[in-house]
């Protein structure tokens, strides 16, 4: 049963950094630092709560809010960069905080040894959970009660001008500057907005996991995110969900996946770029889902 | 209301406008004809803010616009429609004259819970307003891309006319339609005119169209003005009558 | 005085390696407007192959080094046949996602095979050094220096005097109408990916030979820097490339003098978003082709 749960929440988790890819790829920019952005979530969160006590609740926005920041910041000076470039530049950020903490040491002295962030040896003994009862089975209720709210603000998102104006400039960024949408600004809000929820995930992560060791937030980290998206789905925030829950779940099911999980990974993304380029859960499938929704419901409603 | 004065543009040592001057009165409809190449879509272009003008001034309402970037010029007034059809193809109709408010409308985070508001229900009606005035009320929820080429252009009429724009410019609109298509736009771009913009500046090729909606011609030649005034005046004018040969004859 | 002057050389002739690695990446990136990611690990993966033949076969040096690009350049056509042949035309997203594939599949097999640790790359003179004009200068740098200075030469000559190079102009200027002109583009794309791939093993082969050490984390480094160069260097433009390239050596020899090693990559990175945000053409500008 604990290992159904733990399945979950690793699941949960997962879907949380895929719906931050998605949240950026939703206007057309391809990141990779969401892996970054999971870490400084992950860092911050346990921080909070390991070395200035603070309760978890608190803690996760804390993370969120300063990667959102961050976020912010980093994407206005880099968005005016055309894609391939900005991918770049958030790849060479992504390893810019990995090496960061690599080398960041802030520890306080408590009765059972140095607590907070060392370097290589990474950020050890987030005993958070344990130390106040929390069962698995609870902290796997906490991740998908907040997948649901994420889910909720993810399809307001869809169906909202914001998401339109999101799409739109995704779409033709020539067409969204002719309209009146300030398309860097767009840019920057989403890259924030997946930055946040990356951040959310890794603040989860990190209480989960009770270490953090730094090359966990790099490349490989980042990789998985876009792989999520880009195999679930890359037009809507379903896709996002639907591959990140199908690509942790199968490796569970197949040791032999497991051990060469990347270079899985890698050829599926191949494959599926050759020959179903946006994803299992493309436009086609999209207008699909729409019409049988549509058949089944007022009009009104069907505007979704 | 519009007024280009002075205005160059050069491309490396190509000259793509030289010192052009031209001035749109509010209420008239314009039409800017001209060999390819002679520098039209590039006014465009510059008057919309996509690209910045060697040397010059633009003047709309009284404001300097020649500095700014694309999307404060289109909150200012001016809508543009584009040579090659740019509609997105993962929206339907409807979705892709909605974008056309969002500026107006505002895309912050108060849009994802305005969406049930009253203000929010009467923009969309305004939607289906300028979808019936342009004639494609019946495709409202079918994507966009999907529609015939003529349909596409109409949409992306409609999708300047949310906007709200004082000037509307239509960058050869007649390219590529029949000529029962092209009477059909004309009309639509007279109903236009009557009821939203209140100028219009046409890019066309198609002579009878122009000489059928225009209230006053510039002729444009290797990036320099040549030729401008009343149809009747231009059809006379031998500058124009030997630079501008082969013309297309479409009825309208 | 001196030291400083010491550091500079160094950093100029290490620096040719990224200048190696940004001609590369410029080659395919800036006249062929092909997007590959996979590039760095190619680089790492060409560094691995010299460093097995010389360390488990015995393999003299130069012949590990020729070995590693032929590899490479066979690698890179895969990549090329695999990941961007099919997806021409697609949308723009694709060929980064594509070439991301390649580059997590080709870290991955490696890792397996050599696992994430340093291996030590061993070279007779690695510790030689001569002196010049008072400063000294290492050996393995030496050899960088003329292998590059070589390379972009012979590469010089072959984009601007023979018939394929010039081909290759042509098609950057226009796919189609090079196409129309009986140029064999198809044939011509997989030729210069290769040529690139090679010149990336090589530069890695300098590397290793030069810090002694190799590991699989030296791809995404490599791609990095590579992006770096071309930001310094403008987009298109090999001499600009090379001058990138010493300019980053440059910079990174004088800051690790002077501070922990651990600011070398934040001085790169501030580096890079200085030259986004005021001169994204670069220092040579954008150009599409290099000019006679």
């Amino acid at each position: 049963m604990d290992y159904a749960l733990t399945l979950l929440s690793t699941t949960g988790i997962n879907i949380i950094l895929a719906l931050s890819m998605y949240a950026v790829m939703s206007t057309g920019q391809l990141s990779l630092a969401q892996g970054a952005m999971f870490g400084i979530g992950a860092y911050a969160a346990a921080w909070c709560t390991t070395v200035a006590g603070l309760p978890l609740w608190f803690a996760l926005p804390v993370g969120s809010a300063i990667a959102a920041l961050v976020g912010a910041a980093l994407g206005a000076v880099l968005l005016r960069l055309k894609h391939f470039y900005f991918a770049i530049a958030t790849l060479a950020f992504g390893e810019l905080v990995r090496v960061f903490f690599l080398n960041f040491e802030w520890t306080v002295e408590t009765s059972s040894g140095p607590i907070g962030p060392r370097g290589q040896l990474g950020f050890q003994k987030i005993y958070y959970l344990a130390e106040h009862g929390w069962t698995v089975a609870q902290f796997t209720g906490l991740v998908w009660a907040i997948l649901a709210g994420l889910f909720a603000i993810f399809a307001l998102l869809d169906v909202s001008r914001m998401g339109s104006a999101f799409k739109m400039v995704r779409d033709d960024e020539v067409v969204a500057a002719a309209v009146g949408l300030n398309t860097t600004a767009i840019k920057v809000t989403a890259f924030s907005l997946g930055s946040a929820v990356a951040a959310l995930g890794g603040g989860l992560y990190a209480h989960f996991a009770t270490f953090l060791l730094p090359g966990y937030f790099g490349f490989a980290r980042s990789f998985e995110a876009l792989i999520y998206v880009a195999i679930g789905g890359i037009d809507t925030f379903l896709g996002a969900i639907v591959g990140a829950a199908f690509l942790t779940l199968i490796p569970e099911s197949a040791r032999i996946v497991q051990d060469y999980r990347m270079i899985v990974f890698g050829l599926l993304l191949i494959l599926v770029v050759l020959f179903r380029p946006r994803g299992v859960i493309d436009r086609g499938t999209l207008r699909w889902l729409r019409q049988l929704f549509r058949s089944r419901h007022a009009p009104d409603l069907a505007r979704l | 209301m519009l007024q280009i004065s002075h205005v160059s543009k050069y491309f490396g040592g190509l000259a793509a406008l030289r010192e052009l001057d031209l001035t749109v009165h509010p209420g008239e409809i314009i039409a800017l004809i001209g060999p390819n190449g002679a520098g039209k879509t590039t006014l465009f272009n510059i008057v919309t803010g996509f690209t910045a003008a060697s040397t010059g001034t633009i003047r709309f309402l009284d404001v300097e616009i020649a500095e700014l970037p694309a999307h404060r010029i289109s909150h200012l007034g001016i809508a543009r429609t584009f040579q090659n059809i740019r509609l997105s193809p993962t929206m339907t109709v409807f979705e892709n004259v909605w974008v056309g408010q969002h500026a107006r409308a505002g895309t912050g985070l108060p849009s994802l819970w305005r969406q049930w508001s009253a203000s929010e229900r009467e923009r969309r009606e305004r939607i289906d307003t300028i979808l019936a005035l342009v004639g494609v009320a019946d495709a409202r929820d079918s994507v966009a891309t999907s529609l015939p080429l003529s349909m596409q252009r109409r949409v992306e009429i409609a999708r300047a006319l949310a906007t709200e724009p004082s000037l509307l410019l239509l960058d050869e609109p007649m390219a590529g339609t029949t000529p029962t298509d092209a009477a059909e736009l004309c009309a639509v771009i007279r109903a236009v005119h009557g009821r939203g913009p209140k100028s219009l500046v046409l890019i066309e090729h198609s002579m009878d169209v122009v000489m059928e909606l225009a209230d006053r011609i510039v002729v444009l030649d290797f990036g320099q003005k040549i030729a401008e005034g009343t149809p009747a005046e231009i059809q006379r004018n031998p500058a124009v009558i030997e630079a501008y040969l082969g013309a297309e004859v479409e009825t309208c | 005085m001196s030291f400083l002057l010491q550091q500079i050389l160094n950093g100029a002739m290490y620096g040719c390696t990224y200048a190696l690695v940004g001609i590369g990446f410029n080659l395919v990136f800036g006249v062929m407007n092909m997007i590959n990611l996979a590039y760095g690990e190619v680089i790492m993966a060409g560094a691995f192959i010299a460093l097995a033949l010389v360390v488990f076969l015995d393999t003299p040096l130069l012949l590990a080094g020729l070995a590693a690009a032929a590899a490479c350049a066979v690698i890179g056509m895969i990549v090329e046949w695999t990941c961007l042949r099919p997806i021409r035309g697609a949308h723009y997203m694709a060929p980064l996602l594509t070439t991301i594939g390649a580059s997590i599949i080709l870290l991955e097999i490696f890792i397996k095979i050599f696992s994430t640790e340093e291996w030590l790359f061993p070279t007779a003179f690695e510790f030689s050094q001569i002196k010049v004009a008072g400063l000294t200068v290492r050996v393995p740098y030496l050899i960088i220096l003329g292998v590059s200075l070589t390379l972009m030469i012979a590469l010089h000559f072959w984009i601007t005097r023979t018939q394929n190079g010039r081909a290759v102009r042509a098609m950057a200027e226009n796919v189609d109408a090079a196409r129309l002109m009986g140029i064999n583009v198809d044939a011509l794309t997989s030729l210069t990916f290769a040529l690139a791939c090679a010149l990336g093993a090589i530069a890695g082969v300098l590397i290793a030979i030069s810090s002694s050490i190799v590991s699989t984390t030296l791809g995404s480094e490599m791609l990095l820097k590579g992006f770096v160069v071309i930001v310094l260097g403008g987009l298109g433009s090999i001499p600009g490339a090379a001058l990138g390239g010493v300019l980053l050596g440059i910079v990174e020899g004088v800051t690790v003098a002077y501070l922990p090693s651990l600011y070398r990559d934040f001085f790169s990175f501030g580096l890079l978003m200085i030259m986004l945000m005021a001169r994204p053409t670069g220092l040579m500008g954008k150009r599409i082709a290099e000019r006679a």
